[in-house]
């Protein structure tokens, strides 16, 4: 393993292969995607600047969920007003659980989640995606639908929750066939 | 790992934005106090992300079975740009002209976007892309000033280079899924064409228009892209014009122009918008861009 100093031009291709697990770390802690992008800019600058804190390529994930934790608290505290925010002692408790996720572990669970959408219906993979591209989805798609907002939360509820167990008896089988 | 449907419920609405203040609290004070429902929490922050990736990768919908140029149905625009989520008919974004040639060449062209930078409060992530259909750069909207004229519109986008760069673009990435496939026969190229100007760098400026195709999937263009720098094995076609504006003349608009055939197996064109600062000893200046067309066409060469 070369022991060469991690120069600038690493830092680009080290935080474009963990970005996405960087912002699944980060959803884990804010309340929205716009909340997330952000953080996500900032902590990178950060990144950036003291990146010569940084030894080793294998420790770049940690390293950079440390970033990010802090730049979300430092997040909620300026958002303190927002009474749809969670508390800041919540927020260190869910990012400490969180820091134990590894990325092998989110690989698998998007292999086996990409598995359980493509057994799903075309329009009922459409409403679970409309749902999670972005805060008051759900509403807005509900207003274009003609439908009661309820009504379509109720139904990309079960979506979701059907999805979810799908996922969960997958990764128990997957458990199983590997001891 | 079981929990009551009523805490999974609630974590389901939190996610989608359909929690209010109290459910909020209450979904606080529970996962404060409960170990379990925290890492179900985090489960379900995970499943969400995942979702958001796939949705985010997914192409326009097509009606089915129509022979002419698809309608779009249902597009989903990236939650990064100001519109967020749209849904309806996108029928004016797609203009399609045939336009017969000598040979009996039939040639189709279909807008991709145009952009002159309208929106005030428009400010450009300044990061390689990261998803189809968005402008990424460090560019904000300005109203032209200091004899400086709109080519499009009454905005142009100002692209404020970083002191210690010598080289900055902005960046859009065309996912080719949203367009419909080749019939045999055919074949398709990207037109782009878009204005520069430099009016006060007091300098030699150079004016890009770089067009590559990728395999990847919009949002793992930016990998692709590192890796092409690394390895250079990653770009399927390149095209580059340069542009060397007369010393004379760097307070008019200059429109590049570039064209790219799209090779078999692409999925993304990333079309970078480029601006050199040659002398970097000179003072950093703004650069300007405006009037940008991007269109794909589609030629058919019948069987001779």
């Amino acid at each position: 393993m070369s022991q060469d100093p991690i120069d600038q031009s690493d830092f680009m291709r080290l935080f474009v292969r963990h970005e996405r697990d960087l912002r699944v770390f980060a959803r884990g802690m804010l309340p929205n995607w716009p909340a997330v992008d952000d953080v996500l800019q900032e902590a990178s600058v950060v990144m950036w600047k003291k990146l010569h804190q940084l030894e080793k390529e294998e420790d770049f994930f940690t390293w950079a969920r440390v970033i990010v934790r802090y730049e979300a608290l430092r997040a909620r505290r300026n958002a303190a007003r927002d009474r749809l925010v969670f508390s800041e002692e919540t927020l260190e408790l869910l990012a400490d659980e969180a820091m134990s996720t590894t990325g092998d572990d989110l690989k698998q669970e998007r292999a086996v989640l990409n598995g359980c959408l493509m057994k799903m219906g075309d329009e009922q993979r459409e409403l679970v995606f409309a749902a999670s591209m972005r805060d008051g989805g759900v509403k807005e798609l509900a207003e274009a639908t003609n439908r009661t907002a309820n009504s379509l939360y109720k139904l990309i509820g079960r979506l979701r929750a059907s999805l979810r167990e799908c996922v969960k008896r997958e990764m128990k089988t997957r458990e199983q066939a590997h001891g | 790992m079981d929990n009551s449907p009523e805490k999974e419920e609630l974590i389901d609405r939190y996610l989608t934005g359909m929690a209010d203040e109290a459910e909020v609290e209450q979904l606080d004070a529970w996962l404060k106090e409960d170990e379990q429902l925290r890492k179900t929490f985090l489960t379900a922050t995970r499943m969400d992300s995942h979702i958001r990736e796939r949705s985010l990768e997914q192409p326009v919908k097509k009606e089915a079975g129509s022979s002419g140029p698809p309608t779009l149905r249902f597009r989903w625009i990236n939650p990064g740009a100001a519109a967020g989520l749209l849904i309806g008919l996108f029928s004016a974004s797609v203009v399609w002209a045939t336009i017969p040639q000598a040979g009996g060449i039939i040639r189709t062209s279909q807008e991709v976007v145009t952009e002159s930078f309208e929106d005030p409060d428009l400010k450009l992530k300044p990061m390689i892309p990261n998803r189809a259909n968005q402008w990424f750069g460090p560019l904000v909207s300005v109203a032209p000033e200091g004899g400086v004229s709109a080519v499009q519109g009454s905005r142009v986008g100002q692209l404020s280079p970083n002191p210690g760069n010598r080289v900055e673009s902005v960046r859009y990435v065309v996912d080719l899924n949203d367009y419909p496939e080749l019939a045999p026969r055919h074949v398709q190229s990207l037109q782009v064409k878009a204005s520069f100007s430099a009016p006060f760098t007091g300098q030699e400026p150079k004016f890009r228009v770089e067009l590559a195709a990728f395999s990847e999937a919009p949002g793992d263009v930016r990998e692709a892209w590192q890796q092409e720098r690394v390895s250079g094995d990653r770009v399927l076609q390149q095209v580059m014009r340069n542009h060397l504006p007369p010393a004379d003349e760097l307070g008019e608009w200059h429109e590049v122009s570039a064209s790219l055939e799209i090779p078999e197996g692409s999925r993304s064109v990333v079309i970078s918008l480029v601006v050199f600062r040659l002398d970097p000893d000179k003072p950093v200046s703004d650069f300007y861009l405006d009037g940008i067309e991007v269109r794909l066409v589609d030629t058919f060469l019948p069987s001779s």
